[in-house]
């Protein structure tokens, strides 16, 4: 089989000792391509078998640790602030991947064919967000009496902050199961067992006719542009409703921003990660290649940037600003009260992509990029903690300013609330839950992408050029 | 569909014709471009006379009374500044992502970026009343008191920004020029020749100059993306770290100007790409292809700008202030700031982004050329309604109060601005080339076509 590629890994170490890195180009037979990679979609190893029941462990313990905080009650929300930032760790990274593939298409890259499929799979952990989401909206106080986006609608915030977060789930999942279509088809007619019937039922009219490839593209453009306005909308709601809103007198209209900002920066970040699994461990080595990590790691190292660019936008202001609320806040969010959690978020999120991919041997390479993938991943995870740990922990949400609820010399602002056993379990749960449903679901829908990339090895020649072979690529309209 | 010009059947043919037809405008000249440039001279002389008689007279013959001290003049300064955004986005941007619709777009991107800052710079200068004055405020020297220039302040940030970006776009250009500016000098005789030899420095298109020319490309695009992004960003936060009035202690207002800025560059862009199209006859290179790409490019930037503004007006209400509210409804409702609000929004998205949808709109120069003025007529109005209004709504201290009128000074200034700019790109344009011709020729080396069962599909070699 690897002779017929032409050639992943050789393209992949000429790039590292090279001058002139070739992109990869495949050319082996396209029946070739649906065979391995429904065999290897349908296999599952010992190790495979384990971690399965390791995530699916944690989920389990996580939820009895939230049935034992429970019994205390949901009238104090301060308790729950490890939870919501869970969740939003979920929300921000693997609910947000399908937007890389979005975008990606939109812009017709061909390198991002091989990874666009996972980013596609991460909305399943939609469905354990969407759980954890639930008792989070309900004892999210109403709006009445306090500063809120909603003006007073009828319901809100829970009705609308529901919807939002299912039709985000659901728009994700809705993205996997379209582009997933042809390649259901595939295992409708090559698979065995329990994954025929399924894919028989998900697909049983796809044909691969003109009109219904003219749909499949339709429909994911259309989604796409649906998900897209959905995930900037949604994050808006949640950076508003649990961390602007419950802080009083925190005005600052460039946190939603810069929280979508977040989101798209895991998005990548996440699918790097994902790509590399899938590489080192999946079985899927002869489709991804070094292409796939400089493509993303350029949009990775522009987003670290836009990410520290809209924090300082923001900071600058409140700086200058220096009144009394702005210095509370900045004390409570920045300087004082959680300035762990922002000290890592800043060398996590910022300092080490800009310091790592600011060299393009490091992004021409698949191991820098996963590097930076999972310290953005982890900063991100602190970055909620300080966020939504610290938003929680305000004592009055009706209360005028922040600087007027702890007044010194008494105290000037909560101190950082640390995590009890409950809350840690609840964190394991949560991330584990959502990876135990991303690793189930690549079981079933090929995490390789089999129409896509059969599609772009006809949009990509080799081509002689002068005294050497160069890579000629398809611009279709 | 897209246009597949053929300019020759052989490279020589390629060659000979563009560099024949992209330097028209510097070796020939049409009698209607200097009737242009002389109409545009006349504009700016009447400008230049009405800067003479407020600079003689004192700023009072301008509009600007109490409490209203930025008005036409701060607006026009923050508009120019935002159309000098055009050239980086284009040229930085999009050569860093190698997208080839690129190629007859940059060099007039960049050459509006070089005049709309050189335009903008001089209004902060005009509006002080005694522009002599500004060195005190703005040169990191002691000139006079003793005193080095406050680093805290705006005012010595502006200067700052606008002239690290200006000597960088300059740059920019020239690099960028060096390979046509050695066309040009095998094409000219005499002086001309003498001049362009010297701006070519010796280029002879060696494959070492070729490297080294497309390294330093790349690297300036990199570099100049950050100065791209603080100017606009410093320009905001004048207005962002002041408290005293309302509106503009906002934290969105430096990526919300950046963006706004992208928006209305890009617009200028087509709009001068569509004008020089129809005056130098560039038929084949500024293609339906191109303004489509554009376009598009547009609807993304459009979206993204309005919803910007859309979070920069609800976070401003949602605490329900008072004062807050009350400039909003001034802004909106009360005339005639609710006329120009309502002309903003529907020229600056509402009009031109449900018309770009349609690929008919976005492929006829006729409509991009009318839809991206639109935008920026909005754009120019959205500048003034930031500033204007919440310095004008009466508030406690304000013991003497009037609203504002610019006077026939201020419009003129606008106007000549807009002439200033013009002219300078027309006569720019009788020294070189406005559509870089290297990488047009590069461009055409490039094209392949790819046969995919019956279909043929344009395609592109890919180096890297």
């Amino acid at each position: 089989m690897s002779s017929t590629v032409h050639d992943a890994h050789t393209a992949h170490h000429e790039g590292e000792g090279e001058h002139h890195y070739q992109p990869q180009v495949l050319t082996m037979p396209h029946a070739e391509v649906t065979q391995t990679v429904l065999r290897v979609a349908s296999t599952m190893g010992r190790t495979y078998k384990l971690a399965l029941a390791l995530f699916g462990g944690l989920f389990i313990a996580g939820f009895i640790a939230f049935i034992v905080r429970a019994q205390d009650g949901f009238d104090t929300f301060t308790p729950w602030g490890y939870l919501m930032a869970t969740f939003a760790f979920i929300f921000t990274t693997a609910m947000s991947a399908p937007i890389f593939s979005v975008t990606q298409r939109m812009v017709r890259s061909h390198w991002r064919r091989p990874m666009g499929r996972s980013a596609e799979i991460m909305s399943v952990a939609g469905i354990v967000g969407a759980l954890m989401f639930i008792p989070l909206v309900l004892m999210l106080p109403n709006a009445a009496d306090r500063k809120s986006i909603w003006f007073g609608f009828p319901g809100a915030p829970h009705v609308y902050q529901l919807a939002g977060l299912i039709g985000i789930a659901l728009l994700g999942m809705a993205i996997l199961y379209v582009s997933s279509l042809p390649d259901l088809a595939a295992i409708r007619d090559h698979g065995k067992g329990w994954r025929k019937s399924l894919a028989t039922k998900l697909a049983p009219k796809f044909r691969g006719t003109p009109r219904q490839w003219k749909g499949v593209k339709a429909m994911l453009m259309v989604l796409g542009a649906l998900y897209f306005l959905f995930l900037i909308g949604v994050h808006t709601m949640i950076a508003s409703d649990f961390a602007l809103s419950l802080v009083p007198g925190w005005k600052d209209a460039i946190f939603p921003a810069w929280h979508a900002i977040s989101g798209l920066q895991s998005a990548v970040a996440s699918t790097i990660l994902v790509t590399f699994l899938l590489y080192k461990f999946g079985g899927y080595k002869d489709y991804i290649s070094v292409d796939q990590f400089w493509g993303a790691s350029k949009i990775m190292l522009a987003l670290s940037l836009l990410w520290m660019y809209f924090w300082l936008s923001g900071f600058m202001i409140f700086w200058y600003g220096r009144q009394p609320v702005e210095q509370a806040l900045i004390k409570l969010f920045f300087a004082e009260s959680y300035r762990f959690p922002w000290a890592m978020a800043v060398c996590l999120n910022f300092a080490v992509p800009f310091l790592l991919l600011i060299w393009n041997g490091a992004r021409k390479s698949m191991i820098v990029p996963t590097i930076v993938a999972c310290s953005i991943l982890l900063g991100t995870f602190f970055d909620r903690i300080r966020i939504y740990v610290a938003s929680f922990s305000v004592a009055d949400v009706r209360a005028d300013a922040l600087h007027n609820i702890h007044v010194e010399p008494f105290l000037e602002n909560p101190p950082p609330h640390l995590p009890g056993t409950a809350d840690v379990f609840m964190i394991l749960g949560g991330i584990g839950g959502a990876i135990f449903l991303i690793m189930l679901a690549m079981k079933f829908f090929p995490p390789i992408s089999i129409w896509e990339v059969t599609e772009g090895m006809l949009y990509r020649k080799k081509k002689r050029f002068l005294k050497r072979e160069i890579m000629v690529m398809g611009k279709p309209d | 569909m897209q246009d597949r010009v053929v300019l020759g059947h052989t490279p020589q043919e390629v060659d000979a014709r563009i560099n024949r037809e992209l330097l028209t405008n510097v070796l020939y000249t049409e009698r209607r471009y200097w009737i242009i440039v002389g109409f545009l001279a006349l504009v700016v002389a009447l400008a230049g006379g009405a800067v003479g008689y407020m600079v003689n007279k004192g700023i009072g013959v301008s509009g600007l009374h109490r409490p209203v001290f930025w008005g036409f003049m701060i607006t026009n300064f923050v508009f120019w500044v935002g159309i000098s955004h055009a050239g980086v986005m284009l040229s930085a941007i999009l050569r860093l992502s190698q997208a080839e619709w690129r190629r007859p777009a940059t060099r007039a991107a960049e050459i509006v970026t070089v005049f709309a800052l050189m335009t903008a710079i001089l209004f902060p200068i005009i509006h002080s009343g005694r522009p002599w004055r500004t060195m005190y405020w703005a040169f990191p020297y002691d000139f006079a008191r003793g005193i080095f220039p406050n680093v805290r302040s705006p005012l010595v940030w502006d200067p700052t920004a606008i002239t690290t970006y200006l000597t960088s776009s300059i740059m920019f250009v020239l690099v960028a020029l060096i390979p046509d500016f050695a066309v040009a000098r095998d094409r000219t005789k005499g002086v001309a020749k003498a001049i362009y030899s010297v701006l070519a420095m010796g280029w002879r298109g060696t494959p070492r100059q070729w490297r080294l020319q497309i390294v330093a490309g790349f690297l300036l695009s990199a570099l100049i993306l950050p100065v791209f992004v603080s100017v606009h960003s410093i320009v905001s936060w004048d207005f962002g770290i002041a408290q005293s009035v309302e509106g503009w202690h906002s934290t969105v207002f430096a990526p919300y100007f950046v963006i706004g800025a992208v928006h209305s560059g890009v617009s200028a862009v087509v709009t001068v790409m569509i004008i020089l199209r129809w005056l130098f006859h560039w038929e084949n290179y500024i293609t339906k292809d191109t303004i489509d790409s554009l376009g598009r490019l547009l609807i993304v930037v459009a979206t993204a700008w309005f919803f910007f503004f859309f979070i920069e007006i609800l976070y401003s209400i949602y605490t329900l202030e008072d004062a807050e509210l009350g400039l909003r409804k001034m802004q909106f409702f009360e005339a005639p700031y609710s006329w120009l609000f309502l002309t903003f929004i529907l020229t600056g998205y509402f009009i031109p982004v449900p018309l770009w949808l349609f690929k008919n709109v976005r492929r006829s120069f006729k409509w991009m050329f009318i839809t991206t003025i639109l935008v920026n007529i909005g754009m120019w109005i959205e500048r003034f309604l930031i500033i204007v209004p919440g310095l004008a709504r009466k508030q406690g201290l304000t013991f003497s109060w009037s609203t504002y009128h610019p006077s026939v000074i201020e419009i003129l200034l606008v106007i000549g601005s807009f002439a200033f700019v013009s002219m300078n790109i027309l006569l720019i344009s009788k020294v070189i080339p406005l559509i870089p011709i290297y990488d047009i020729k590069e461009g055409e080396i490039l094209k392949d076509e790819i046969k995919i069962g019956k279909v043929t599909v344009p395609a592109a070699k890919r180096e890297e």
